[in-house]
């Protein structure tokens, strides 16, 4: 139950080391991503294909205009939808291998043109935010954890808080205090470091309230094990005891939840790019959603489950750097 | 330092064993053990959901009625919260929202746990071939991080208020999925079930007498620290002009609205921000307390 | 080596305290947990601290390293520790002293060692923290310190983490990090509890080693048999206070303290077979067995026959975990399976309840096909086991995960009824409540969760419930192991008063020798899977026929013997 604290995010899903060298393992995994990655666009296809809705709709200018049956068929078959669904969906599949993410309905030009562009602003915005988030909660775990009863309960409580703050709301509030009233920030763009620190913030400020509050629960567990009391009457510190075992213990189940964090800073970096109108992923995929832009929501559905996908790989990779335990052999019948 | 010996609760063996706890002691531990803090969610809560069930009990202007004339009024002894672009009183309407993002919220969660439940209460208790296809099923589910399966179901039956509530709870599904299966496996493996076995318990009865009944304990707080979340998605949705539209009073929705007035009326965007955190937080501060009460009792 | 600084031991105490008192401020008010404590140590001597759990012997180490938790607080008239004032040390001066001229050993390295550090790195962070700088002179004392400390291979071992140590290794390796920078005082916290037998004698022998090369040595231990063989005094204690010290021979030997009295009684061991270990009263056994069973009388209440079973291990091979194991129960007597862990005796015993399927070999219960491949009628199946699972009941280690967390004490028993559709619900809280007489319990316990009750009334409602459907067979895996042992002494007279007057057999699983001595009428020594051998206890434990029994016997370490006082009779 303990690790059941966070509703629904802390089942964000567990690195397990799996047995064997290193290698084999990583090309075992990889083999495995590759795998969810055709997955996840197969069941984005079908499920996106196959609602009621015609796609021609759209392409020529939404519910309202009238095009004659002529029009309609030429449109049809420009765009490959006179094809079987099938085909069609080893059309994209195929294209999709070469790069190809077709064309979008609403612009009538090639997806990577329009989401191109987008794809740096987000990665650096959700790289930089989870940054944010870490420096936040493992400032708050080794500043406040086992620190008294007063920091440990102000820590708690501003971790609560922090989680249970919504992004939008955050970001909003942090533009009208720093940029509107203070100005120490620009209100909107993308223009170099300055216009990140906001929309990171307002994204790694609930964040890094999910980690502390996971990063803490280990620490306190990791705190109580009896190797730390070894440890202590080795001669060692309270510091480096903290510093040496237990923020090592501490850290990865927060480098798990990362993983599962990145993708959904991706997703969620939407919310931010609005306020601050910056270009991004999110804001395409909201339009493209919301105009029924199906090539341009399966490139960003694609590109976000690939990164998740690739951060799950890294972490798992750096899961066995911190926690070089292999499967024990043989345990104990 | 931050090693914790509490000599109290190291069992003391032999006829003369703890105290016995009477039902009026229970009571009073409770009391004693509950922090202040929850005991402040647990009031606001109370309040959120007041407003949610009987608004009329906290509304003093109607939370619809446009007033030009009283337009971006800042918050004051009338209109507590101030007044919106169209002299509405924010005030009323977060009370007025209150109602619909709390049911938004159950609602989503109450979906997110019924798809998560069945999907992993069965990879816990089948065999070994249709566990791993769930397993699999849900790890494909994981690729859709965040909002990102929500909006999926949004891009496939449209914006509105019933779509936002299924798309969060679609969206948290694999979430809880994961969390049950873990939690069935325990209760699968654990003693108890063996020795129900051993007491000539038939399979079906240990199924439904036993491992259902274990496996649920825990869903009225995974309920309570999930509404939190399912409001907070919900609204974000909302916000994003995929969930609740204007004119409706719906937190995320108005916040949207405010967001254009920002430099002029803060207030209107304040406001229900600071409702959303206040269900997020008091949710999840009384889910966690019910929580370590639940594990102290295992 | 040289650098030890008391060159006049014997005028120098390493230990001189009079009058500790440590109580913890806790939200329920101040707890005391050690009162009017006095000791004290010379170099080259062993000082055992005994008691049960909740008895202050490990709060009384802490306090001698300065590690009890913050809400701890220390008084004493005197408190030196290695000749200095131990109540005005300031934190940055017990680290000077801690793991420099005091080291201090937990019980099971695995969860004391940083699982994620290797040895050698635990090692090497002593050596650091007390400032010996060169790397190359750092890794040679890292290695002759798992030398020392009777590690082959040091250089290995050194890159290797806990994990991947076997047990005795591991604790090996745990005293080397304590004792490489050569400490005046070793304080030694249950060393051995989590080991087997054998091993558990080598590390006592290590432990002896470091006392001859004229250390200071504390010792803490619930095992007064294992106290008996390394202590040069012993200080008995009861909650928190001593209640006898003296010369460890004269403690053992003629101890004058009741509760002294008490724990060597409860040790169960040759020479105390057939008496009561504990001053319980009897218990009486109102009702005789209602139910009519299937099962025959006069055939062995177990007959097993050829047992195998093999697991898939992790790299594909398959692992053979019980190989060919046969035995028999004969009906109303008590076998005992004994060996050490990963000996097979649990998947043993599971296989005997029908619980794991073997692959190989058949179980008869008193006659009935009861597990596996029968003559002419194929595999046993669970249907055909159900009506007779009343017949053989479980009660094994740890009581509390036996029990559905949803049922109160009542509940657990009365459901077990429900299970062999005793009675009406009314009856069945009568009889429930008779159940609990029956294990010597108090009627007011059956309102109660499991979760509040002491370990040992745990397993007085697990032996209740067990009871509950009148079975012929109690299947007692390790059902005392995790008692302290006035505690297992209670529980082991009454399950021979259970015995005596219900005419129950026993198939009684342990890793402790003393246990299996006092309880079996036969035995059956366990290796790796096979079966070393077996036969009456009697003949077994007198004239063990095989090396391996002889080294199990050899290294169980016994109580001087004592004449027994008091409390004859009993089980007969």
């Amino acid at each position: 139950m303990s690790t059941q604290s966070l509703g629904s995010l802390s089942a964000a899903p567990r690195t397990t080391a799996t047995a064997g060298s290193a290698g084999k393992v990583i090309a075992r995994r990889a083999a495995g991503s590759l795998f969810v990655l055709w997955a996840a666009v197969t069941l984005t296809f079908f499920v996106l294909r196959l609602t009621p809705g015609d796609p021609v709709t759209a392409i020529l200018g939404g519910a309202g205009s009238s095009p004659s049956p002529e029009t309609v068929a030429a449109v049809r078959a420009e765009y490959g939808l006179d094809q079987p669904v099938l085909v069609q969906y080893l059309t994209y599949l195929g294209n999709l291998l070469t790069g190809d993410f077709g064309v979008s309905y609403i612009f009538k030009v090639p997806v990577l043109e329009i989401i191109g562009p987008q794809i740096l602003p987000t990665l650096q915005l959700a790289g930089l935010a989870l940054v944010f988030a870490w420096v936040i909660a493992l400032a708050f775990t080794l500043l406040t954890v086992g620190r008294g009863r007063t920091l440990d309960g102000a820590g708690r409580a501003v971790e609560v808080f922090f989680a249970s703050l919504p992004q939008f709301w955050v970001g909003i509030m942090l533009a009208v205090v720093f940029a509107v009233t203070l100005g120490w920030f620009p209100v909107a763009g993308n223009d170099g470091f300055r216009s990140l620190v906001l929309p990171a913030l307002s994204l790694a400020i609930p964040l890094a309230g999910f980690i502390a509050q996971v990063t803490r629960s280990s620490f306190e567990d990791a705190l109580a094990q009896p190797f730390i009391l070894s440890a202590r009457a080795r001669g060692l510190s309270d510091t480096s005891v903290r510093i040496t075992h237990a923020l090592r213990h501490a850290i990865l189940p927060g480098l798990t939840l990362s993983a599962w964090a990145v993708g959904s800073l991706v997703s969620s970096a939407v919310v931010a790019e609005i306020i601050f109108a910056r270009p991004g992923l999110g804001r395409s995929l909201v339009d493209a959603i919301i105009n029924r832009d199906l090539p341009i929501t399966l490139a960003v559905v694609f590109i976000i489950a690939a990164v998740y996908i690739l951060v799950n790989l890294v972490v798992d990779v750096l899961y066995r750097v911190v926690d070089p335990r292999t499967n024990p052999k043989g345990s104990a019948a | 330092m931050s090693l914790t010996l509490d000599p109290a609760t190291t069992p003391v063996d032999g006829s003369a064993a703890s105290a016995p706890s009477t039902t009026r002691s229970r009571t009073s531990r409770l009391v004693r053990g509950t922090p202040i803090g929850v005991w402040i969610a647990a009031a606001l809560l109370a309040f959120l959901v007041l407003a949610a069930v009987a608004p009329s009990v906290f509304l003093r202007q109607d939370p619809f009625e446009i007033d030009p004339a009283n337009a971006f009024q800042s918050p004051d002894g009338v209109h507590l919260f101030g007044t919106d672009q169209n002299g509405r009183d924010v005030f009323s309407r977060v009370i007025a929202g209150t109602g619909q993002s709390l049911l938004l919220g159950l609602a989503a969660t109450a979906i997110g746990l019924v798809l998560g439940g069945a999907l992993g209460i069965t990879a816990g208790v089948s065999g070994r071939w249709l566990d791993s296809a769930i397993c699999r099923f849900v790890e494909i589910l994981f690729a859709f991080p965040g909002l990102l399966l929500a909006l999926i179901v949004i891009a496939v039956s449209g914006t509105g208020v019933v779509t936002a509530a299924i798309a969060v709870g679609v969206g948290s599904a694999p979430g809880y999925a994961r969390m049950l299966r873990t939690q069935t496996l325990q209760v699968v493996a654990a003693p108890y079930v063996e020795t129900a076995l051993a007491l000539g318990r038939s399979r079906s009865h240990i199924l439904w007498h036993t491992i259902v009944p274990n496996v649920a304990r825990p869903l009225f707080v995974l309920v309570t620290l999930g509404i939190g979340q399912a409001i907070v998605w919900a609204s974000s949705l909302s916000f994003l002009g995929l969930g609740a539209q204007p004119p409706a009073a719906e937190w995320g929705a108005m916040l949207a609205d405010g967001r254009n007035y920002l430099q002029v009326a803060w207030w209107i965007a304040a406001f229900p921000g600071i409702f959303i955190t206040l269900a997020a937080l008091t949710t999840t501060v009384v889910g966690h307390h019910l929580q370590r009460r639940l594990e102290a009792e295992v | 080596m040289t650098e030890n600084s008391a060159d006049t031991p014997e005028q120098q105490p390493l230990l001189a305290i009079d009058n500790l008192d440590v109580s913890f401020t806790t939200p329920r008010g101040v707890v005391d947990v050690v009162r009017d404590v006095s000791l004290a140590l010379a170099p080259g001597r062993a000082l055992a601290l005994v008691g049960e759990s909740g008895s202050g012997k490990t709060v009384t180490a802490r306090t001698l390293v300065g590690l009890n938790a913050s809400n701890a607080r220390v008084s004493a008239d005197r408190l030196d520790v290695l000749g200095r004032d131990a109540t005005r040390l300031t934190e940055r001066q017990w680290r000077g002293l801690r793991g420099k001229d005091i080291g201090y050993v937990l019980q099971d390295a695995l969860v004391s060692l940083d699982p994620l550090r290797t040895v050698g790195q635990e090692i090497d962070e002593a050596l650091r923290a007390h400032g010996v700088r060169g790397k190359a002179e750092r890794e040679e004392r890292v290695h002759a310190a798992l030398r020392d400390a009777g590690i082959p291979d040091p250089e290995v071992r050194a890159r290797q983490r806990s994990g991947e140590l076997s047990g005795g290794l591991r604790q090996r390796a745990l005293i080397a990090q304590a004792t490489v920078l050569n400490p005046r005082l070793v304080i030694a916290d249950e060393p051995t509890t989590a080991l087997d037998a054998t091993v558990q004698a080598q590390i006592l022998e290590l432990l002896a080693g470091l006392k001859e090369q004229g250390r200071g040595l504390i010792f803490i231990s619930h095992d007064l048999a294992v106290v008996s063989h390394l202590a040069d005094e012993i200080a008995v204690m009861q909650h928190g206070r001593i209640v006898e010290t003296g010369r460890a021979s004269e403690v053992l030997g003629n101890p004058r303290h009741d509760y002294t009295r008490q724990l060597i009684d409860a040790v169960p061991s040759a020479a105390g077979k057939g008496t009561r270990l504990s001053a319980a009263r009897r218990v009486v056994v109102a009702s005789r067995p209602t139910r009519r069973s299937a099962v025959s009388a006069d055939a062995p209440a177990l007959d097993a026959r050829n047992l195998v079973k093999t697991y898939a291990s992790p790299d594909g091979t398959r692992r053979t975990v019980v190989d060919d194991v046969s035995f028999a129960l004969p009906a109303g007597k008590t076998l005992g399976i004994v060996g050490e862990s990963g000996s097979g005796k649990s998947t043993t015993a599971r296989m005997a309840l029908g619980l794991t399927e073997p692959d190989a070999g058949t179980v008869t219960l008193g006659g009935l096909p009861w597990v596996g491949q029968q003559d002419g009628a194929g595999i046993v199946s669970e249907q055909v086991r159900r009506p007779h699972r009343p017949d053989i009941q479980l009660v094994n280690q740890d009581p509390l995960s036996s029990f559905d967390p949803r049922f109160s004490v009542g509940r657990v028993i009365t459901d077990a009824l429900d299970a062999g559709s005793v009675g009406t619900p009314g009856e069945r809280k009568d009889r429930a409540a008779e159940l609990l007489g029956q294990v010597g319990l108090p009627l007011e316990l059956i309102e109660r969760r499991p979760l509040t009750l002491s370990g040992g009334q745990r397993q007085r409602v697990a032996i209740a419930r067990a009871l509950a459907l009148q079975p012929r067979i109690l299947l007692l895996d390790e059902p005392v192991s995790a008692l302290d042992v006035s505690i297992q002494a209670q529980v082991l007279d009454l399950l021979a008063d259970l015995q005596e007057q219900l005419g129950l057999s026993y198939l009684f699983i342990s890793h402790d020798l003393g246990v299996i001595h006092h309880v079996s009428d036969e035995v059956l020594v366990l290796r790796n899977g096979r079966v070393v051998e077996s036969g009456s206890a009697k003949s077994l434990f007198t004239a063990p026929a095989e090396d391996y029994t002889r080294a199990l016997l050899a290294a169980v370490p016994d109580l001087p013997t004592r004449v027994p006082t008091s409390r004859i009779g009993g089980a007969s």
